[in-house]
């Protein structure tokens, strides 16, 4: 897995490839960001995981996530039988730690974390699974194909749908289609969804600012200028930019 | 738009807790499972059950992230400070600090999910800050002067802060004066994202005559209530919203004012008074 925190990473060919950024919430240190991108492109797997605030050990949850996803042997369309093996490994996890009595209290309520995963095929058919407030936007020539899984900037609240590390979880929604070449795919956390869904519905457009995010540097200093306008909510931000490449002959996609 | 700043590490919000500790609080109040319980043992449990909660809010990894700062007001014959030991003199003092130096741990067993829809019961340590206490007068007014002077300087070094909340527990009228000058200039203490916020809560054993947020002051017939109600801060957006989730029936006019609560009420007050959605 490949895993992009406070600075950006990239990955391409061809005019597509991927790219990462990850920025902490103003006043927090780098590494307490939540957010969480990872990247497989083997097996054409993209995730992000947001972790909760309010949950202990939120963001080494979204690592396991994330991590889990990408190697697990089939996509998945159930939460249960991916996630379950993933809790086990947490309590093993956890019962290695020494925590104080407050740590070890909070740790048992369980780490929270939104979850996206986009998986996409070899000829552009791809799938993708959510739960929570964590966003994917599909592109084409500028144009917003599809957001998913929430639809509007009303849509976010204060208490998204989360994966625990303990107990049940609720069921996630699926979507898929058919990708072309050249298509985008943007993951994101909830702060840059409700902003993006902002700018769709003002009739804006979102596409070309994200022409401008041309590095890690470029995309932080956006951020936090748009935080400090009250344009953005100031939390972890993540943004996972998937783009296939314009000519596929004998080039497997990113 | 007041009562929406973020509440962080850089910009923590504060929470100070006056608790009435005169005589009357050795009466007998009925608590949840119907026992009878002393009213100053029903008070000294709940803050200290809400400031265990405050704390487990705050806690990341094994860590505690110091979104608010708590003060803890004593009042009998005069107003006092209640932290002990480590904390001792210190009105006002970090949640992680406060946190990490309970006076004491208590064992208690805890029945948590199980992941396989059944829960197992785990032996976990509780904080316990406060013993109950229960002698002398009502000095309320004295209780809201040092809040007042406490929070005129922590206004003053936070100024981007969500204000301030003061929750005052009592059973009773003060009993060193007229409360409405000390809780005037209380409210009149301000962040810039709004006023400082004054909960007051009146547990009594006469329950069932139990009223919460009222809208008017022609909501309660008791003159005791009426002089209450003024002192009490309007509920601010997000306690509305958490009062409406626990059930109570709340306006635009509501103020954050309990009369005859009992320890249930207590409790659910307590918690609406410190619900903070806009933690980051």
């Amino acid at each position: 897995m490949e895993k992009s925190q406070v600075s950006g990473e990239s990955q391409g060919a061809l005019g597509g490839g991927v790219t990462a950024y990850t920025l902490v919430k103003g006043g927090n240190d780098p590494q307490d960001c939540e957010d969480v991108c990872g990247w497989d492109t083997a097996t054409g797997r993209y995730a992000l995981a947001d972790g909760a605030t309010e949950s202990s050990f939120a963001q080494e949850w979204g690592e396991m996530l994330v991590a889990g996803f990408l190697a697990a042997p089939r996509f998945a369309v159930e939460v249960g039988p991916w996630v379950r093996p993933l809790q086990r490994q947490w309590a093993e996890h956890l019962q290695g730690r020494s925590l104080s009595w407050f740590a070890k209290r909070k740790a048992q309520l369980g780490a929270h974390a939104t979850f996206l995963g986009l998986e996409i095929g070899t000829q552009g058919g791809w799938r993708a699974i959510a739960l929570g407030d964590s966003c994917l936007f599909w592109w084409r020539d500028g144009q917003l194909l599809e957001g998913f899984p929430l639809k509007s900037s009303a849509a976010f609240g204060y208490r998204p749908p989360l994966l625990t590390s303990v107990g049940n979880n609720p069921p996630a929604r699926l979507t898929a289609g058919q990708a072309q070449p050249g298509d985008e795919f943007w993951l994101v956390s909830d702060a840059l969804g409700r902003w993006l869904w902002q700018q769709i519905e003002g009739s804006r457009s979102p596409w070309s600012q994200g022409q401008q995010w041309v590095d890690a540097v470029a995309f932080a200093l956006w951020v936090e200028e748009a935080r400090a306008m009250g344009h953005l909510h100031n939390d972890d931000t993540a943004l996972l930019r998937v783009a296939l490449p314009r000519y596929t002959e004998r080039v497997p996609l990113p | 738009m007041p009562y929406s700043a973020e509440i962080g590490r850089r910009h923590p919000s504060c929470f100070v807790f006056l608790v009435d500790r005169s005589a009357s609080m050795a009466d007998s109040i009925v608590d949840a499972e119907g026992q009878e319980v002393q009213k100053a043992i029903a008070v000294a449990d709940a803050v200290n059950r809400l400031l265990d909660s405050l704390g487990q809010r705050c806690v990341k990894g094994n860590e505690i992230y110091d979104y608010f700062d708590v003060g803890a007001i004593g009042y009998s014959n005069e107003a006092l400070v209640l932290f002990e030991g480590v904390l001792a003199g210190r009105a006002i003092a970090a949640i992680g600090d406060v946190y990490e130096n309970p006076a004491r741990l208590e064992r208690r067993v805890q029945h948590l999910a199980d992941g396989m829809g059944g829960t197992i019961e785990v032996a976990n340590d509780f904080p316990v800050w406060f013993a109950p206490a229960a002698e002398g007068g009502t000095a309320m007014c004295a209780a809201l002067d040092l809040a007042g002077r406490l929070l005129t300087q922590w206004v003053a070094e936070h100024p981007h802060s969500y204000p301030p909340t003061v929750i005052n527990i009592t059973d009773g009228e003060a009993t060193d004066g007229d409360p409405t000058d000390a809780a005037t200039y209380l409210r009149s203490l301000h962040t810039l994202d709004g006023g400082v916020l004054l909960y007051n809560v009146h547990i009594s054993a006469d329950s069932p005559q139990s009223i919460a947020f009222p809208q008017t002051p022609e909501d309660l017939d008791d003159p005791y209530a009426r002089i209450m109600f003024e002192l009490s801060s309007p509920l601010p957006e997000p306690a509305r919203l958490a009062a409406e989730k626990e059930g109570y029936r709340v306006g635009p006019q509501s103020r954050a004012f309990m009369f005859n609560a009992d320890p249930v009420k207590l409790v659910q007050f307590l918690d609406i008074g410190t619900r903070a959605h806009n933690l980051r």
